[in-house]
């Protein structure tokens, strides 16, 4: 009897409040257009130590290079000298329409140095990110691409490629007679140097998953060899002696094998090698032209050109050399294919047209995409989050020069470097 | 005497409205705590005034002192002045082939009823002019009109320009990543309320209803938001849109293939 009371009750109160409540509609509207441009956001100077305007700069230029970001222009911003610990004010920023900000504090104490900053949303008002850095003084740079990589993550959902650095063939002197030497930089094209001194031609330098180790090739008049170099020691090793031409270089995802060509004869073909064992196995054994071998994301297959068709085209195998299939039929010679590090492309070098073009394709050899075109573009790489690629462009009579692009093909960019380069690598994010 | 004969209709009512009461009134012996974004990421944003920022997190220590490894015979160069670069002209990468297709919404959605509203409706604050749908892309927004003309009576056109109204606002102030993988596939719905000043009320929810559920997906969803923020205040609604639940569905699809 008292739950039936209760029921009535509650069923009454139910009632009531059905009632006092009017019914609302949802208003639906749909959205199908918008104002697509880079997202604006200001960063001004890190307040402390003067090397707060420098870090600033660098995560600046790093984020506008990427092509997602526009910086504004700091001579617009209202409110300055920022604390990272005290919350901005919002307006002063939605007034040169920031949709984010980026501030932060630089200490040195004790020959420590600290960054603090803060990403905040300007027209949500709220706090995206909040990170503290310490190194030493003279990785400034590193720290600044580290907060890059966060703001670029935070921002766009993919990982950023920021805190990386690019090995390459540095070319100086005259066409015909350029001395090529394998040279290091950070992806921004600070810091470079040389690791080797031109006395041999160096060619398809290859980083190895650590980002400690890089392969090559060199070329001597009385031979080629393959070389590891240990980035960290400095101690370079041969991968030994191979009858005829050893070339095209390149690691296993996990670092423990490296795939090369061999040519005798007229006739390459891949092999790979376990550099734990020393052991070589023969890949392909074709008699057209197989080279450029580079594993997929898990290491389970290799894609590679071949001529066996009569031109160049892309083809791919399982590690141990077996199913080779064609995966590219479209008209042009196709070569220096790149798995991309998320699996999800296939980057290539593509002549057609008396021009040559860097492009993409699934590794089903569907949805090709041609990015670039010009007199000679060629030798793709991967930034580490598979979005960006950097590739060396050469003008007619021109020494070639090294640029990035997108995967979707819009977001073209010179690597700021000063100097000629070519057959870049990049590594992936540094630890 | 009235003899009112029950339907079996009213039965069934009575008793499933008697069996949700009672339902309500039992604790039920394994009942748990909902998991709030177990399933679908929910970023709840405000505008009200905020506390302390929280404190940063201590990051590992990174970036451990490099060395550039420069091999013994290879000293580092000075390097020169760079030459002025000739940048080539940047041949037009062709775009991939995108075929839109059809808006699937992940439920039925209500259309805004304007029967309904006309009965409602008794006092309107039309805008001027009704906004194109193509306005313009720039970071200005036009000046929306502060000196509406109130009018009597019904007009469902009216509220049909202001809310196209709303729609230009929120596309000029969308601003969506098509160029991440994914982001062009996105649809987000934001849903909010307006206070009666026509601003954002309380803390807009979203769910990502096409697209990658990652954090991908969540920086759309954020960027989508962020358009509501920025768009507000609404100030030439019909003021009855004020207190109702306002969903926009953002259409990365449409809106990167224009």
């Amino acid at each position: 009897m008292t739950f039936l009371r209760t029921l009535m009750v509650a069923l009454a109160c139910a009632a009531g409040l059905l009632a006092a409540q009017p019914a609302r509609a949802e208003i639906v509207v749909n959205v199908n257009r918008a104002d697509v441009q880079p997202l604006p956001v200001a960063i001004p100077a890190f307040g402390g130590d003067a090397s707060g305007a420098e870090i600033a700069g660098v995560i600046s230029a790093n984020l506008e290079r990427s092509g997602l970001f526009r910086p504004i222009d700091p001579a617009s911003f209202v409110e300055r000298n920022l604390d990272p610990a005290v919350q901005p004010t919002f307006e002063s920023w939605k007034q040169i329409n920031a949709q984010a900000l980026v501030n932060g504090k630089v200490t040195v104490v004790d020959g420590k140095l600290t960054v603090d900053f803060r990403l905040w949303d300007v027209f949500a008002g709220q706090q995206l990110l909040g990170l503290q850095f310490t190194s030493s003084p003279e990785n400034w740079r590193r720290v600044a691409h580290k907060i890059s990589d966060q703001i670029y993550e935070r921002l766009t959902g993919e990982k950023g490629y920021f805190d990386t650095r690019v090995v390459f063939v540095a070319e100086s002197g005259a066409r015909g007679a350029r001395t090529k030497r394998l040279a290091i930089m950070d992806q921004d094209g600070a810091n470079p140097s040389y690791l080797t001194d031109g006395g041999s031609i160096v060619m398809t330098p290859r980083f190895s998953s650590t980002s400690q180790e890089i392969t090559y090739m060199a070329l001597r008049p009385e031979g080629s060899s393959v070389y590891l170099l240990n980035l960290e020691t400095t101690r370079r090793e041969s991968l030994g002696e191979f009858q005829g031409m050893v070339f095209a270089p390149r690691f296993s995802p996990d670092g423990t094998r490296v795939v090369f060509s061999v040519e005798r004869g007229g006739n390459s073909d891949i092999h790979v090698m376990d550099l734990r064992s020393r052991a070589t196995r023969r890949l392909t054994a074709d008699p057209g032209i197989d080279t450029s071998g580079s594993f997929s994301p898990d290491g389970s297959q290799i894609v590679f050109n071949s001529d066996r068709s009569g031109q160049p085209q892309l083809y791919i195998m399982a590690a141990d050399g077996s199913n080779p299939r064609r995966i590219s039929f479209a008209a042009g010679r196709y070569t220096t294919p790149v798995w991309s590090p998320t699996g999800e492309f296939i980057a290539f070098t593509k002549e057609e047209g008396g021009q040559f073009h860097i492009g993409v394709m699934r590794p089903d050899g569907t949805d090709e995409r041609i990015l670039t075109s010009s007199y000679l573009d060629e030798s793709p790489t991967w930034a580490p989050n598979g979005r960006v690629l950097m590739f060396s462009r050469e003008t007619a009579g021109g020494a070639p020069r090294l640029w990035t692009v997108d995967v979707t093909g819009r977001i073209l960019r010179p690597v700021p470097y000063p100097q000629s380069g070519s057959d870049p690598a990049w590594s992936p994010l540094l630890n | 005497m009235i003899k009112r004969e029950l339907s079996p209709a009213m039965v069934g009512s009575v008793a499933l409205h008697g069996a949700v009461a009672a339902a309500l009134l039992i604790s039920w012996p394994w009942a748990r705590d909902l998991q709030v974004g177990s399933v679908v990421p929910v970023t709840i944003v405000s505008n009200g005034p905020q506390g302390e920022p929280p404190p940063a997190v201590q990051d590992e220590i990174e970036a451990p002192a490099m060395t550039e490894a420069p091999v013994a015979d290879a000293p580092a160069e000075v390097v020169p002045p760079p030459p002025t670069p000739t940048p080539p002209t940047p041949a037009p990468a062709p775009k991939a082939a995108q075929t839109p297709a059809p808006k699937t919404p992940a439920k039925p959605e209500k259309s805004l009823d304007f029967a309904a509203l006309e009965k409602s409706l008794s006092k309107l604050v039309p805008r001027s002019q009704p906004k194109a749908s193509s306005a313009p892309k720039g970071p200005t927004r036009p000046s929306t009109a502060t000196t509406a003309r109130e009018t009597t009576g019904t007009d469902p056109a009216a509220a049909q320009a202001a809310l196209a109204g709303l729609v230009d606002d929120l596309q000029r102030r969308w601003n969506p990543n098509c160029a991440v993988e994914g982001g062009r596939d996105m649809q987000v719905k934001v849903t909010f309320m307006l206070s009666a000043g026509g601003q954002v009320a309380g803390e807009p929810g979203w769910q990502i209803l096409r697209g990658p559920q990652s954090a991908v997906g969540q920086a759309a969803a954020e960027r989508a938001v962020r358009a509501v923020y920025a768009a507000a205040p609404f100030r030439n609604l019909p003021r009855e849109f004020y207190g109702d639940r306002i969903a926009v569905i953002f259409n990365a699809r449409e809106a990167c293939s224009t």
